[in-house]
């Protein structure tokens, strides 16, 4: 998404200290954006954390919770009301919780561009530009191409992008040819 | 000595994707979880 700067995912919205996967206690799998706010609103975010899930579904477990966590007052307020306008427009109630955010927890590495990790050309080749996980997973750039991934983004986006993302002819036509099977 | 990576592998000398370059010096934060 453009505007989208960073991604990364983990545990929030409980009160564990520490948790893990295996030991999430009563944490939220969550996922946090770095967004520039002169490209892309919050509300604009928002819209899209609608569509892409049912949040008129209420959760069986904490860990797969709809959850929203606001970082400041005016997030609270925007999250709030736009839940209030779908709820009218599903004429259903909205089953997410919309909270003030206290504390992200990391996910563990394998839990980070997941779908990158998981293409051995495309990862070993971004993972080699950066000397620590923890730069690699702030990348804006294995962001975009975990996302592409993933199935989000068009292909033409995607040759707007491809200059930008530092890959190699071949990972790059890897990368293209991922995106015009789906 | 054994080094773990030959220097003439290309792929253990990549640079950082532009794109990372032109990151935003002010940026928002948001947190969501879609169950």
């Amino acid at each position: 998404m453009e505007g989208v700067w960073r991604t990364r995912v983990g545990y929030a919205g409980g009160t564990k200290n520490d948790p893990t996967y295996r030991s999430m206690g009563d944490h939220t799998e969550c996922f946090q954006v770095d967004f520039d706010p002169a490209e892309v609103s919050y509300e604009d975010l928002l819209e899209l954390f609608w569509t892409a899930h049912d949040p008129t579904r209420p959760a069986f477990k904490a860990q797969y919770a709809s959850l929203v966590l606001a970082h400041d007052d005016e997030q609270l307020e925007t999250a709030k009301a736009s839940a209030e306008r779908l709820a009218v427009l599903l004429k259903r109630p909205i089953a997410t919780r919309i909270d003030r955010f206290d504390r992200f927890w990391m996910a563990e590495d394998y839990h980070q561009k997941y779908y990158l990790r998981s293409d051995r050309k495309l990862f070993s080749e971004m993972r080699a530009a950066y000397a620590k996980d923890e730069d690699f997973v702030a990348s804006t750039a294995a962001a975009k191409i975990n996302g592409y991934l993933y199935g989000s983004g068009s292909c033409v986006q995607l040759d707007e992008d491809l200059p930008g993302l530092g890959l190699s002819p071949e990972a790059g036509e890897h990368l293209r040819s991922h995106c015009r099977r789906r | 000595m054994v080094f773990p990576f030959k220097r003439d592998n290309p792929v253990m000398e990549r640079p950082r994707p532009p794109i990372d370059l032109e990151v935003p010096a002010h940026l928002e934060t948001a947190t969501f979880a879609v169950g």
